[in-house]
């Protein structure tokens, strides 16, 4: 019985308008995230190749991931040249920092597409499920014929996420698959089951968003209304709470901003210089120099000691308030399972501080010996997973649940006069 | 008053839905245009308002042609739809005010408003009620109010009885005979050979869009119109 | 007979409670916004500052000559707009090893962002029934049968939406505005009106171009269902993907060098190929004039000292020497920055290039050119740095005559003294931003203004003509 109101559903729905200006759209979205995605990725890799690490050179930079194509994130920022001068650790600018127009629009990736597109073509769907039937008349048909309000409900539901859901599907695995073929990808395993992951969470997103409407639909008695309710959760969702949240954390956890940082660092700086001079004036054949450096190498960490910690309480309070809509948790996951999140970003520069520590004097040729060559491994699945990633999941899961089973006990009790 | 001369429609599709309509209503004539669903009754209206352009041939109402003039006709013309629809969230007067004020009379009142929804027997409290709480013969009741207040010589009806209870049908055509008798020019269409035999001064019976039967009511007092639709509708 | 329409619209938007749960959506994250961001203004001004005290004291107690540059970096005062326009934020640039990443990961909710994604949708949501609706409950059957001219209806329409849609609106910002001039305290002037000004219309341009949009949409469908899908899917491409992709098109189109490959050129030019050309140079003078240098290098300051009042040869050819040195300094430096300078600029030219193609590309979206207008009016945007510059040049120019001056001044009393002792520079001028003015801020507008305009044109007259064939039936 549910399978013959799916059916029913999808049949209803394959030919119509809807579906395809909405497949059409997806499809659009999804070729020029390819085609961006590996463009961009491109220009990282041939900065890499022109930058990489050279045995006895202290240049720090991290390979590029093609994961990125997924999900750009913090990738551009990760993938920069670190240098390491007797002042510390210096960033290159990155490539992006040029174009200013960057900073000032969101980046068209495949996680934008499932985030954003993805849950506004599931609820434009579904928000109409029961509505539309009750304005048609037929509602009162279908239920006049003994069927179980649940097996219609559930049949509803699954034929509309089917019908959102396998044409994604399609598109996720034909965009995997030519970014798989494309040169200079390099493809192994955990490119696969990484996606493979992706592909599970935008399912169970896909779900929640068809519960939304669903849900919505079965409260409310007119299409119209019904549709700017489904909208306006959705816009919660996927625009309000993530970005007012960021706005929020940064008033409930003050960092300081990078002016700051950067005078810190720039008067201890000139001062280390001035004093080495001054000093050096009343005695020429000093150990000046070294002194100078490490009074520079101290302020230096001192600075990183007491600024670390607070970037890091910033991005915890960051995490755990976008999370409180299920897209920012889709948001969060989907960059740390691709690498390019906010985990890698503080794995990374731990690394690099790390390095630097053992490698610091020999680098500034303060003592003899070969510089260690810098590696890094990205995070694995497992590690994103049972570090941060199982938060996320619970939250998608949980608001799955609650949606779906919101507009299930509802219709039980549905009016369909 | 209202006139068809030749009056032609086909639609891109090809359907011919009006096929050399010819006719003519006289200041303070009923006429009826009979009709089973899709005879072109409807197109006849929608051609006289100029929702649709005639293919050939013309209509005019008080001698202007509806395609080339159409908002001088218009002017001189109101429509009563089947299902008169209004805004919902509005009050029956705020909608008669509203259309009436698009019918260029701006000087109306409060009073001369109620008086004209107490004329086409509107209960009093619904005056200032919101129109989606009103039942489908109030709206149709208060589509003619609208009718009126345009004070046009010429009234187009498309199926206005569809869906009344008798008792409202009834009243429904006795207001129709008022107007009548101010001296309007009344066209309408309805497939209630009932309401159209009490109504009307003539009679046309449209098949495929053709007009293939007219009678006056002298004739008719002398037949059957039931047994006259029924034994033309037969035919092809 | 138009505005007998258009109080029609109004009023039956307002009486339509989806639109005011819209409105009322709208106006509640305006105002918030709003006042979180003003606190965060505040912190930012207070942390401003707190910045220029300690590096003011810092020259006060340590500055010399040789790196006044350095030392005096100009900070920009937190935008006064901040609470409504965060515009370019300056954290996403990502200079430090030590920088807060959060503003790359997730962009902020301000007064833009909000005006840019719900009300451009809150618009599309309403106008797209706006025909569609009334011919599906046949209402538009019977204003038809009026002797009204479509043009006449479709203004009204037009003009209705736009006011239900501006009224609320305005509500929102003006409570927002007040906010931040009474509750926040902050002085308000007359420049703050005109920004303010320029906001409210081009967020009106921005809006109507969306509310146009739908309707043309709605006068090309039969049924709501579709004008509302083909409203959204224009809505998504000019909103969410237009824009978005412009800077990776064009980074794509017009290829620049690396980044990285050009600072390490330029760094290696002006201080490793410098320092070697200095000291070959020093060589020759030394060799030439001045056979003593071997022996004054190692010895200490004040034997030094002794030496030059004791000895009236050598205190003048030492103060020739230093003449030629600092000059050969000077020299190179200048000559160095030059070949730097001219790489700098064929690379910024080129990244110019890019980011005008970027621009160009996103214009075809109205909410770039919203954005644009929005941050450029604030002093914030793309073309607010030019103006900083200049100003911040012209300081550092003030700064740098007035300090060569006190250095001379000082020199003129102690041959001994050179460019890395401490110089009293506590008298010097202190720098100011000027705002730039209203004037400048409209001229810098006028082009994405007048895109947007030109977008409002454009769908009107296209809602305009479809809705002058549209079949009523």
């Amino acid at each position: 019985m549910i399978w013959s109101i799916a059916k029913k559903e999808i049949l209803e729905n394959i030919f119509s308008y809807r579906f395809s200006i909405l497949t059409v759209l997806l499809a659009l979205l999804m070729a020029v995230a390819v085609i961006v995605g590996y463009g961009d990725f491109l220009l990282r890799l041939e900065n890499y190749e022109v930058l990489r690490p050279m045995p006895n050179s202290p240049n720090i930079i991290i390979e590029p991931t093609p994961m990125s194509m997924f999900a750009k994130g913090l990738e551009a920022n990760l993938t920069r040249l670190y240098e390491v001068s007797i002042l510390g650790i210096e960033i290159r600018q990155n490539q992006q920092s040029v174009n200013r127009i960057f900073s000032l629009f969101a980046v068209p990736d495949i996680l934008f597409i499932i985030k954003v597109v993805l849950a506004l073509i599931a609820v434009l769907f579904s928000f109409d499920a029961i509505t539309h039937e009750k304005e048609q008349g037929t509602l009162k048909l279908t239920l006049s014929n003994g069927i179980r309000r649940s097996s219609l409900v559930v049949g509803k539901f699954a034929g509309r996420f089917v019908l959102v859901f396998v044409p994604f599907t399609v598109l996720f695995l034909l965009a995997l698959l030519t970014m798989s073929l494309l040169p200079s990808v390099a493809v192994t395993s955990s490119f696969w089951w990484k996606n493979l992951v992706i592909l599970l969470a935008s399912c169970v997103y896909t779900l929640l968003f068809t519960g939304v409407g669903l849900f919505v639909s079965s409260i409310i008695h007119r299409s119209s209304t019904s549709m700017v309710v489904s909208l306006s959760i959705w816009l919660l969702f996927v625009f309000i709470i993530p970005n007012f949240s960021t706005v929020i954390a940064k008033r409930l956890t003050p960092v300081p901003t990078s002016d700051r940082i950067e005078m810190e660092t720039r008067l201890n700086t000139i001062q280390a210089i001035y004093n080495r001079i001054q000093r050096e004036k009343e005695e020429p054949r000093g150990m000046e120099g070294v002194r100078m450096i490490r009074q520079l190498r101290e302020s230096t960490t001192r600075i990183t000691e007491l600024y670390r910690p607070k970037m890091n309480a910033l991005m915890r309070t960051t995490k755990s308030l976008v999370r409180i809509s299920p897209s920012g948790a889709l948001n969060v996951l989907l960059t740390d399972i691709a690498n390019t999140g906010l985990y890698e970003e503080v794995r990374a520069k731990d690394a690099v501080t790390q390095y630097v520590e053992r490698n610091f004097n020999r680098i500034n040729e303060l003592e003899p010996g070969p510089i260690e060559l810098f590696r890094y491994t990205r995070a694995s699945l497992g590690e994103v997973f049972s570090a941060t990633g199982y938060v996320d999941v619970v939250v998608i899961l949980f608001f799955a649940t609650l949606f779906i089973a919101a507009a299930y006990v509802r219709f039980l009790i549905y009016d369909p006069r | 008053m209202i006139e068809a001369i030749d009056l032609t429609k086909r639609y891109e599709d090809g359907l011919l839905a009006l096929d050399h309509l010819n006719l003519t209503i006289q200041p303070g004539q009923i006429y009826c245009l009979l009709g089973a669903n899709g005879a072109g009754k409807t197109t006849t209206i929608n051609l006289f308002f100029d929702f649709i352009e005639p293919t050939s041939g013309a209509a005019r109402i008080n001698g202007f042609d509806c395609a080339k003039s159409p908002l001088d006709a218009k002017k001189h013309a109101a429509y009563v739809s089947e299902n008169v629809m209004l805004y919902g969230n509005f009050t029956a007067r705020q909608n008669l005010a509203f259309f009436t004020m698009l019918a260029g009379r701006k000087d109306l009142k409060k009073e001369d408003y109620h008086m004209v929804m107490r004329q086409v027997g509107l209960p009093e409290r619904s005056f200032e009620q919101r129109v989606k709480t009103f039942s489908k013969g109030m709206r149709q009741k208060l589509g003619i109010a609208i009718a009126i207040l345009k004070q046009a010589p010429a009234l187009l009806l498309d199926e206005p009885t569809a869906g009344l209870d008798p008792k409202a049908a009834a009243e429904f055509i006795d207001l129709l005979f008022r107007l009548r008798g101010e001296g309007k020019a009344i066209l309408m269409c309805t497939h209630d050979v009932f309401r159209a035999k009490e109504a009307a001064d003539r009679v046309g019976i449209m098949k495929e869009g053709i007009l293939i039967m007219e009678r006056t009511k002298e004739e008719l007092l002398h037949e059957n119109l039931e047994k006259l639709y029924l034994k033309y509708m037969e035919v092809s | 007979m138009l505005w007998v329409l258009v109080r029609k619209e109004l009023l039956d938007n307002l009486l339509n409670l989806r639109f005011i749960t819209l409105c009322v959506v709208a106006i509640v994250l305006i105002v918030s916004s709003i006042v979180v961001l003003t606190g965060q203004y505040h912190e930012e001004l207070i942390d401003y500052y707190n910045r220029v005290n300690t590096q003011d004291a810092f020259i006060d107690q340590y500055g010399h000559t040789n790196r006044i540059g350095w030392m005096s970096r100009l900070f920009r005062e937190p935008s006064r707009y901040q609470p409504l326009v965060v515009g370019i934020d300056r954290d996403a640039a990502q200079e430090n090893f030590l920088s807060n990443p959060i503003p790359v990961f997730l962009s902020k909710l301000d007064f833009v962002a909000i005006v840019s994604v719900l009300m451009s949708l809150v618009a599309v949501l309403l106008a797209h029934s706006a025909i569609t609706g009334e011919r599906e409950d046949g209402i538009l059957k019977l204003m038809l049968s009026s002797s009204l001219p479509r043009t006449t209806i479709v203004l009204g329409k037009f003009i209705g939406g736009v006011i239900t849609l501006i009224v609320p609106f305005t509500l929102g910002v003006l409570l927002g505005l007040s906010y931040i001039a009474v509750a926040a305290g902050v002085e308000l002037r007359s420049l703050d009106y005109g920004v303010f000004a320029i906001l409210l219309l081009i967020s009106y341009l921005y809006m109507t171009a969306f509310y146009a949009l739908g309707l043309f949409f709605s006068a090309r469908s039969r049924t709501s269902n579709v004008a509302v899908l083909k409203s959204l899917f224009a809505w998504v491409v000019l909103v969410l993907v237009l824009p978005n992709i412009s800077p990776f098109l064009a980074a794509q189109i017009y290829r620049i060098p690396s980044v990285a490959k050009i600072q390490r050129e330029t760094n290696k030019i002006e201080s490793d190929d410098r320092d070697e050309i200095i000291g070959k140079r020093l060589q020759q003078i030394v060799q030439m004039t001045f056979p003593d240098f071997a022996t004054i290098r190692s010895m200490t300051k004040s034997d030094l000292q002794k030496k030059l009042d004791s000895d009236p040869v050598f205190r003048d050819r030492y103060a020739q020497f230093q003449r030629a040195f600092e000059e050969l300094v000077r020299d190179v430096n200048t000559e160095q920055r030059r070949i730097a300078d001219a790489i700098r600029e064929s690379f910024e030219n080129q990244s110019h290039h890019q980011e005008l193609l970027a621009t160009v590309l996103a214009s075809l979206s109205p909410l770039s050119n919203f954005v644009f207008a929005a941050t450029d009016a604030a002093d914030v945007g793309l073309q607010s740095d030019a103006e900083w510059a200049a100003q911040s040049g012209e300081y550092d120019r003030v700064l740098s005559e007035y300090v060569n001056q006190r250095y001379a001044e000082t020199r003129q009393r102690n041959p001994a003294f050179d460019f890395n002792d401490y110089l009293d520079l506590r008298g010097r001028p202190r720098f100011q931003f000027q705002p730039p003015p209203l004037a400048m801020r409209l001229e810098r507008i006028l082009v994405p203004a007048g895109v947007l305009a030109m977008f409002n044109l454009l769908f009107f007259a296209g809602a305009f003509l479809s809705f002058l064939r549209y079949d009523v039936r």
